[in-house]
C-alpha cells in the first residue's frame, strides 16, 4: 500500500534548520581564524569532519570535527580571552546542533514538521553560551589585574570542582 | 543533591572565593610560597582532571531512544526471493569464474527451470515430458532467441567486461536467458507479462521482533553530552593552564555553564494525548485522516517533544506523518494528523511514544502514553453489515445441521440396498426383496448427520507472504476469508469451529448462534488470533504467562558453534532464552545428543 500509493518519507534525513546553524557556525569560525593560514586550514578540516559527521550520522566524526574548530582557535592565538570566548561560542553551538540534528534525524526525519522545537533548541543553546561566556569574560577582567598566581589556581580549582559537581551520569 | 556533589560544590564555591579575594588583595598571595604552592596545586589538580576527562572519553557514547518505525507495515516475505537469491548466487559465481570443471549454481538454475518448462508445456501445448524436452533441447519452444538459448545455447557464454566492475547490476548471459526464460514460459501460460529486466526488491527482512517498544518506561537516558562536555573542560582547562593562555582556560565556562543548566533541568513526560478518526468505521481502502493532540498537563515548559502516535501494524501511513515534535509551555496543546489506508480487521492503536528532552539535548525521557481520550481501534469490515447477524432462523428437525451426510444408516431416505448381515435389525430387512428373490437383503437409508465445519488460517512463518514487501500478508487475507466462509456457514446454522494452524490459544470448538457469531469477529477480526507478524516461540510462551498459565520452556539446543554462523545461531538463541527467564519464565535447555537424560524432570506444574 504505502510506497506505491505516496512516497512516504521516514526518519533518517537530518532536520534543515539544526544543520543551518551547524554550517553558518562553522563558516563564522573560519572566517574569524581566517587571517592565519594554518588555522584557517585546520578549521577547514574540522568543517569537513563535521560535514561527514552529519551525513554519515556518526557522532564521533563530529565530536572530533568540532575538536579541530577548537584547536583552530586556539591556534590562531595570541588574542584577548574575550575574543577567544566569542569564537568558541559558535564552536560549541556547531557541535551541540550537529549532536541535535542527529537525533532529531534518527528519530523524526524530515517526516514531521521540526522547526519549532529546532529553534527552541537553538535559541536555548545559544543563550546558555552567551551567558556563560559573558560570565567567564567577567571573570577575566576582574582576575586580569591581579599578581597572584594562586589565584588563577583557585579558580582554576573551582572550575575543576563545577564541572565535576555539575556532570551527571 | 548527593553528599559528594554538594560537597564538591561547596569546595568549588570556597576556591573561587578565595581567587576573587586574592585577585583584588594581590599581596596575600604573593611570593615564592605562593607561586611553588600554585604550581603544585594545579599540577595535582589538573593531573586529576586529565585522568577524569580520559575516563570521561572512554565512556562516551550517543545513545537515543530507538523509535519505532510505524509508516509502513512490517516487511513480508515477496514469493520469488528463493529464485531472486539462485539468480544472484549464479551471478556471483559466474564473475568469480569458479568451478570450471562445472558450475553447480548454474546447473541448478537450468535444472530447476528444465522441470518447471517441461511441466508447464505439458499443460499448455499438450506436449509429453520427452517432447517438450527435445523442443528445450533444439530451442524451438519459443520465438524469444534469449529465452531459447538456456537450454540450448552454448554452455558457458563469455562474461561481458562490465559485470567484473563493482559498481552497477550487469547480468550474466545465463542470468539474462534464465529471466527471458521465465518470461516466455509466463506469457505461454497466462500468468501475466514480466518485464524481464525488473528486479524484484531485495530486502530480505521478515517480519518478526517486536513491533512496538514494550520495555519499561518511562527511560530516562543521557545523550552523552554532559559526558563529552565535563571530559572537553577539564582538557581546556589543563591545556590552557599548561601553555600559559589564560583565554582559553576561561572557554571553560561555556563548558561549565552548559553542565549547569543540563543539571538544573530535568523535565519530566508530563502530556496527555487524544486522538479522533475522521470514521472509525470505514471500508477497506478507505483513507482515514487520524488527528493526535498532544497537551503539556505539567507546571514547567517542556522545549523539546518527540512523539510517534502508534499506529496500529496492519495499517500503512499514506499522507502526512505519525511524527511530530513540538516545544510546548503548561497547559498548551499541539495537533498533528496523519492519513492511513484502511485494510480489513480490527485495528488497535498502540500507545504514543513520547520522548521529551532538556533544551539543550542532554538527557531525553522516553514513555509509552495511552491515548486518553479519543477511538483506541478502527474497525473496518469484518461485521456483516447487512442484517444477518440475527440468530439462525428455527430448524423443524432437533439436528441443527442442514446438509446431508454422505454415510448410510438409519434415516428416511433410500440410499442403496446391501446384503443381510446378522444383526442387522428385522424393521430394515427389504421383505418384498425376500418375496422375489428368497433372500435376505438390508435397506440402508441416507443419514442426515449433523454437519461441523472447522475453519482454520494458517498462521505458520512460512506462510507470511505478500504481494509486495510492505503489503498485507496471506494470513491476514485468510481472516477475512475465513471469517466470510464461518459467517454465512453459521448463517445457515451450521455449526463452525474456527482457529489457526498452529492453533495456539486461538481454537474455539464448533457452535452456533449469536455467541459464536460474536466469538467469530472476536477472533479473525481482531490481530490476536492472525496476528501481523507471525509470533516466534518466545511471544507464545509469554503470551501464556501473562494469561495466567505456568509456563516451562524446553528448548533443545541444536545449534553447532564450531561455525562462525553456527555460534551467530547459538548466540541468538542464548538472547532468546534469556528474555524468557528475564521475565521469569523457567528454561531448560539441553544437548539433544543426551536424549531423554537431559531432559529433567523440573517443569512447573
Amino acid at each position: 500500500m504505502s510506497g506505491t500509493e505516496t512516497e512516504v518519507r521516514v526518519a533518517g534525513a537530518l532536520p534543515p534548520v539544526s544543520v543551518g546553524v551547524t554550517a553558518v557556525a562553522v563558516v563564522v569560525v573560519a572566517v574569524l581564524v581566517a587571517p592565519s593560514p594554518v588555522p584557517l586550514g585546520v578549521a577547514l578540516t574540522g568543517g569537513v569532519g563535521v560535514a561527514i559527521g552529519l551525513f554519515r550520522f556518526e557522532s564521533r566524526s563530529i565530536t572530533a570535527g568540532a575538536g579541530l574548530l577548537f584547536v583552530a582557535v586556539v591556534l590562531s592565538g595570541g588574542r584577548s580571552t574575550g575574543w577567544y570566548l566569542a569564537a568558541t561560542v559558535p564552536v560549541v553551538l556547531a557541535w551541540v546542533n550537529a549532536r541535535y540534528a542527529l537525533r532529531l534525524g534518527r528519530q523524526i526525519g524530515r517526516a514531521g514538521a521540526t522547526l519549532r522545537v529546532e529553534l527552541v533548541h537553538t535559541i536555548l543553546t545559544l543563550a546558555v553560551l552567551v551567558v556563560g561566556g559573558g560570565a567567564g569574560y567577567v571573570a577575566s577582567r576582574s582576575v586580569a589585574g591581579g599578581g597572584s598566581p594562586l589565584s588563577l589556581a583557585l579558580l582554576f580549582v573551582a572550575v575543576v570542582l563545577f564541572t565535576v559537581a555539575l556532570r551527571r551520569a | 543533591m548527593t553528599g559528594s556533589r554538594r560537597l564538591a560544590v561547596t569546595a568549588g564555591v570556597l576556591a573561587a572565593a578565595g581567587g576573587v579575594a586574592l585577585t583584588l588583595g594581590p599581596a596575600v598571595g604573593a611570593g615564592p610560597v605562593a607561586t611553588i604552592g600554585s604550581i603544585a596545586l594545579i599540577a595535582l589538580v589538573g593531573a586529576a582532571a586529565l585522568w577524569l576527562a580520559v575516563g570521561q572519553l572512554l565512556g562516551a557514547g550517543e545513545t537515543s531512544v530507538r523509535m519505532p518505525e510505524p509508516e509502513s507495515r512490517l516487511g513480508y516475505r515477496v514469493p520469488g526471493q528463493a529464485f531472486a537469491a539462485t539468480l544472484d548466487e549464479v551471478s556471483l559465481a559466474g564473475r568469480r569464474q569458479q568451478a570450471t570443471d562445472g558450475d553447480p549454481p548454474r546447473e541448478r538454475l537450468r535444472a530447476t527451470l528444465r522441470d518447471l518448462a517441461v511441466g508447464t508445456l505439458a499443460r499448455t501445448d499438450g506436449w509429453s515430458p520427452s517432447t517438450a524436452a527435445d523442443r528445450l533441447a533444439d530451442g524451438t519452444w519459443t520465438d524469444d532467441g534469449t529465452a531459447a538459448a538456456l537450454f540450448a545455447g552454448e554452455d558457458r557464454p563469455p562474461v561481458p567486461r562490465l559485470a567484473y566492475l563493482p559498481v552497477g547490476d550487469v547480468d550474466l548471459p545465463v542470468t539474462r536467458r534464465a529471466r527471458h526464460a521465465v518470461t516466455a514460459l509466463a506469457d505461454r501460460a497466462g500468468v501475466g507479462e514480466p518485464d524481464p529486466d525488473a528486479r524484484l526488491d531485495r530486502r530480505n527482512d521478515s517480519a518478526s521482533g517486536p513491533y512496538w517498544p514494550r520495555g519499561e518506561f518511562p527511560q530516562r537516558r543521557s545523550t552523552g553530552l554532559t559526558w563529552l562536555v565535563t571530559a572537553g573542560v577539564l582538557a581546556v582547562s589543563v591545556g590552557g593552564l599548561w601553555f600559559g593562555q589564560p583565554g582559553v582556560v576561561l572557554t571553560a565556562t561555556l563548558g561549565v555553564a552548559l553542565l549547569g543548566v543540563a543539571a538544573a533541568q530535568s523535565p519530566s513526560p508530563t502530556v496527555t494525548l487524544s486522538r479522533s478518526l475522521s470514521t472509525d468505521a470505514p471500508a477497506a481502502g478507505d483513507r482515514v485522516t487520524v488527528t493526535v493532540t498532544v497537551h503539556n498537563t505539567g507546571d514547567t515548559t517542556l522545549p523539546d517533544i518527540r512523539l510517534v502516535d502508534g499506529v496500529p501494524p496492519g495499517l500503512a501511513v499514506v499522507e502526512g506523518s505519525p511524527r511530530f515534535t513540538t516545544a510546548l509551555r503548561p497547559g498548551n496543546a499541539a495537533t498533528f494528523s496523519y492519513t492511513v489506508a484502511a485494510v480489513k480487521g480490527r485495528h488497535t492503536f498502540e500507545p504514543g511514544l513520547v520522548v521529551v528532552g532538556d533544551g539543550i539535548g542532554a538527557t531525553e525521557t522516553a514513555t509509552t502514553v495511552e491515548v486518553a481520550g479519543g477511538p483506541t481501534e478502527l474497525d473496518c469490515g469484518f461485521e456483516l453489515r447487512d442484517g444477518r447477524t440475527d440468530p439462525p432462523r428455527p430448524q423443524v428437525t432437533m439436528m441443527s445441521g442442514q446438509r446431508v451426510g454422505d454415510a448410510s444408516g438409519a434415516g428416511v431416505e433410500f440410499d442403496t440396498q446391501r446384503e443381510y448381515r446378522p444383526g442387522d435389525p428385522p424393521s430394515r430387512i427389504n421383505w418384498n426383496h425376500r418375496a422375489r428373490t428368497g433372500e435376505l437383503a438390508t435397506v440402508e437409508f441416507r443419514e442426515p448427520r449433523l454437519s461441523r465445519v472447522a475453519v482454520l488460517v494458517d498462521t505458520r512463518p512460512p506462510a507470511y507472504v505478500a504481494a509486495e514487501r510492505d503489503g498485507v500478508p496471506a494470513p491476514r487475507h485468510g481472516a477475512v476469508a475465513a471469517f466470510t466462509v464461518a459467517s454465512r456457514l453459521l448463517a445457515d446454522g451450521v455449526p463452525v469451529g474456527f482457529g489457526t494452524v498452529p492453533a495456539e490459544n486461538s481454537w474455539t470448538p464448533p457452535g452456533a448462534g449469536p455467541d459464536q457469531r460474536r466469538r467469530l469477529g472476536a477472533c479473525f477480526a481482531d490481530d490476536d488470533a492472525v496476528p501481523w507478524s507471525p509470533p516466534g516461540a518466545v511471544e507464545i510462551a509469554r503470551t501464556l504467562d501473562i494469561e495466567g498459565h505456568s509456563v516451562t520452556l524446553l528448548s533443545p539446543d541444536c545449534t553447532d558453534p564450531s561455525t562462525v554462523e553456527g555460534a551467530y545461531g547459538r548466540l541468538t538463541r542464548s538472547r532468546r532464552l534469556a528474555t524468557l527467564r528475564e521475565h521469569g519464565i523457567p528454561v531448560r535447555g539441553w544437548p539433544p545428543a543426551e536424549g531423554s537424560e537431559g531432559v529433567g524432570l523440573d517443569v512447573r506444574h
